[in-house]
């Protein structure tokens, strides 16, 4: 299995650490009481502060027990395929991309056989076209389907 | 009380009529579908399907509406407990044990628990506002903003009993939880906060795209990265697997009585509703319960505190809807307009100039509900069977609905990109062992702590004194200060027993 950081358990804290910086710089500008209450940027501020201390805290404790994650390449498969199925949905359509996206899934990934990767994929394309497009009339992108349609 | 009674008999008598009880089933099925997909609620099933009623009389369409809205809370638990996807916000609680529980081989259980719990909850809350529909819309009425500031305010320091050991986590999770809420335009100074050039911000993280992507597509990434999960089992859907024994059934009565009662409660509260009274109920058991230490590792406790508050909180926040015709929520502010859309104001005369109305509605609540449990176990089996389907299948499928969810929910491609940013964060969360729990309760309440407390000011002018101007508020102001100071206590206490021993 590839690993893509040993590390992995650490970026949310870290990550914590500077948003909440970005917050806290964000809120003071917004101002904090204003016409006699709290101004917009209050509330941000008491998070962000909260989020900094509390995510040094918890770095402190990680780095001090030593424990580490492995964090697995296999992560990137279903960010990756989620963002390619909604790109090509733009050219196809949504429902039809999420299902050519459930057959390559299963087809390449999961080395299903092709006839099963696609029965799946097609059965559930119908099942949320029946859902989403014939019933509840969810304006979902279609694509160059659009076009032929209208 | 009798005359409620003669009343109630009355309003039997119209809602058992074979138009009203297709009504209610009709209702009740749409409803349980609706909310078993992620992403919909009460409030969308509402919203579609107001304009078909009115080619209906006004009876017939509130008994259909007001079943719809009832069993998607029923709905909303499901694939909160099967795929680890809640279907609305309320069913955020129910993902927690729920899920586990599914995940230890005993989903069956754990949709048995939700469902029976939903009844009592619900019959209960109903059964309450029969009785005190008025009185209660009333003591609704004595909440205004400083009240419910407070209220949300110690919702939120009860997170505290939910953080356990891990303190700062918690309150990472937390701090997380309210920067994520403060984004978008402020309501009160009308500056945008946050939005980093996106129109689609202005409004603010959407709750949807951030629970689908929290639970939902973080869940796919760990199915995918953990070779334990990627195999699929073998799961019995027999009647003894799919429903409570004597045993669980007396585990779960006491929790289910309680906050079947806290919830009426929560929901007769203007802008309280569902969503809180299922974690105010939850943190509440997780404190309070025999079973404590499991719950949040699986225990039909948990679910059944979550279940039964929030479909009390449906019941009750019809009281101040028919008596008072001010509506708590976004679903039941629908239902208001319907109702004025029907010819009918809803207020104190609507009992007195139309029982032919409101009573039917009241006893179709109890039909619904009943209709509601037959139909939901008469579903469990069928809803376990897609458990047994391998996580390698189930994996792309999940994916294929949380996109499309996430895209339903704003009907821009914005929210899906959002979906996945907060479940991948969500994954990183997850390997450093902080809970989400707490980010989402803050994300739900931190709106709500800040119109309230805004409110409060601008009503006193800037005075703090508002903040304690009557009994409710000094109760409040206890409380919060007792769940403040009993985790400090149970250390020392706990230290002092230490050094004892």
């Amino acid at each position: 299995m590839i690993y893509l950081n040993k590390a992995a358990n650490k970026v949310a804290p870290v990550l914590a650490i500077l948003v909440g910086v970005y917050w806290v710089l964000g809120g003071i500008g917004y101002g904090l009481w204003i016409n006699n209450g709290p101004g917009g940027g209050l509330f941000p501020l008491i998070g962000g502060i909260v989020t900094i201390v509390s995510a040094t805290i918890y770095m402190i404790k990680l780095v001090k027990s030593e424990v580490e994650f492995n964090i697995s390449a296999r992560m990137l498969t279903p960010i990756l395929t989620t963002i390619a199925a909604i790109i090509i949905s733009y050219l196809m359509g949504l429902i039809l991309s999420l299902g050519l996206m459930i057959v390559v899934w299963l087809k390449c990934y999961e080395q299903y056989s092709l006839r099963k990767s696609l029965t799946i994929g097609v059965a559930t394309s119908i099942i949320l076209y029946l859902i989403f497009v014939l019933w509840l009339k969810t304006p979902l992108p279609m694509g160059i389907f659009k076009k032929l349609l209208y | 009380m009798l005359e409620n009674l003669s009343w109630i008999m009355y309003g039997f008598s119209i809602a058992l009529t074979f138009k009203n009880l297709f009504a209610a089933f009709l209702g009740a099925a749409v409803g349980l579908f609706v909310g078993i997909i992620p992403g919909l609620g009460g409030i969308t099933g509402i919203s579609i399907l107001l304009p078909l009623t009115f080619h209906v009389h006004p009876t017939t369409a509130i008994i259909f509406l007001a079943a719809l809205y009832y069993s998607t809370m029923y709905g909303g638990a499901y694939s909160a407990i099967l795929i680890n996807i809640p279907g609305d916000s309320p069913a955020v609680m129910t993902a927690i044990d729920g899920y586990k529980m599914t995940k230890q081989g005993r989903g069956g259980k754990a949709l048995a628990a939700a469902t029976i719990s939903s009844f009592i909850g619900g019959t209960l809350g109903i059964l309450i506002l029969t009785i005190l529909g008025p009185t209660l819309a009333e003591i609704g009425l004595k909440f205004g903003s400083p009240e419910l500031a407070l209220l949300v305010l110690f919702a939120m320091t009860s997170i505290g009993w939910m953080l356990g050991e891990d303190i700062a986590g918690g309150l990472l999770a937390t701090g997380i939880g309210v920067m994520l809420a403060t984004v978008g335009v402020d309501q009160a100074v009308g500056i945008s906060r946050y939005d980093f050039g996106q129109i689609n911000l202005l409004s603010g993280i959407s709750f949807i795209p951030l629970i689908i992507g929290v639970f939902g597509f973080c869940q796919v990434i760990e199915m995918v990265v953990t070779p334990a999960l990627r195999k699929g089992g073998k799961t019995a859907i027999g009647f003894k697997e799919c429903s409570l024994n004597k045993k669980e059934m007396k585990r779960i009565l006491p929790t289910t009585i309680r906050q079947g009662i806290l919830g009426t409660f929560i929901g007769v509260m203007p802008g309280s509703g569902a969503t809180t009274s299922s974690f105010l109920s939850y943190i509440m058991e997780k404190k309070i319960n025999r079973n404590k230490e499991s719950i949040g590792e699986g225990a039909i406790e948990g679910i059944a505190a979550a279940e039964s508050s929030n479909n009390a909180a449906a019941a009750g926040a019809m009281a101040p809807l028919l008596t008072l015709g001010i509506s708590g929520g976004a679903t039941t502010a629908v239902l208001l307009g319907g109702l004025t859309m029907w010819g009918l104001n809803p207020g104190p005369m609507l009992f007195a100039d139309h029982p032919d109305f409101a009573w039917p509605l009241i006893s179709s609540m109890y039909i619904a509900n009943i209709i509601c449990i037959v139909l939901a176990f008469v579903c469990i089996p069928l809803l376990m069977k897609a458990v047994s389907v391998p996580t390698s299948v189930m994996a792309p499928i999940i994916t294929a609905v949380c996109v499309i969810a996430a895209y339903t929910s704003g009907n821009n491609m914005f929210d899906v990109y959002l979906m996945i940013i907060l479940g991948v964060f969500a994954y990183f969360l997850k390997i450093a062992n902080i809970s989400t729990t707490p980010l989402l309760l803050a994300f739900v309440l931190t709106p709500m702590l800040e119109k309230y407390i805004r409110q409060s000011f601008d009503m006193s002018a800037g005075n703090l004194s508002i903040f304690y101007r009557n009994g409710i508020c000094w109760t409040f102001i206890l409380l919060i200060l007792a769940m403040m100071i009993s985790p400090l206590v149970k250390r020392v206490v706990a230290t002092k027993s230490k050094i004892d021993k």
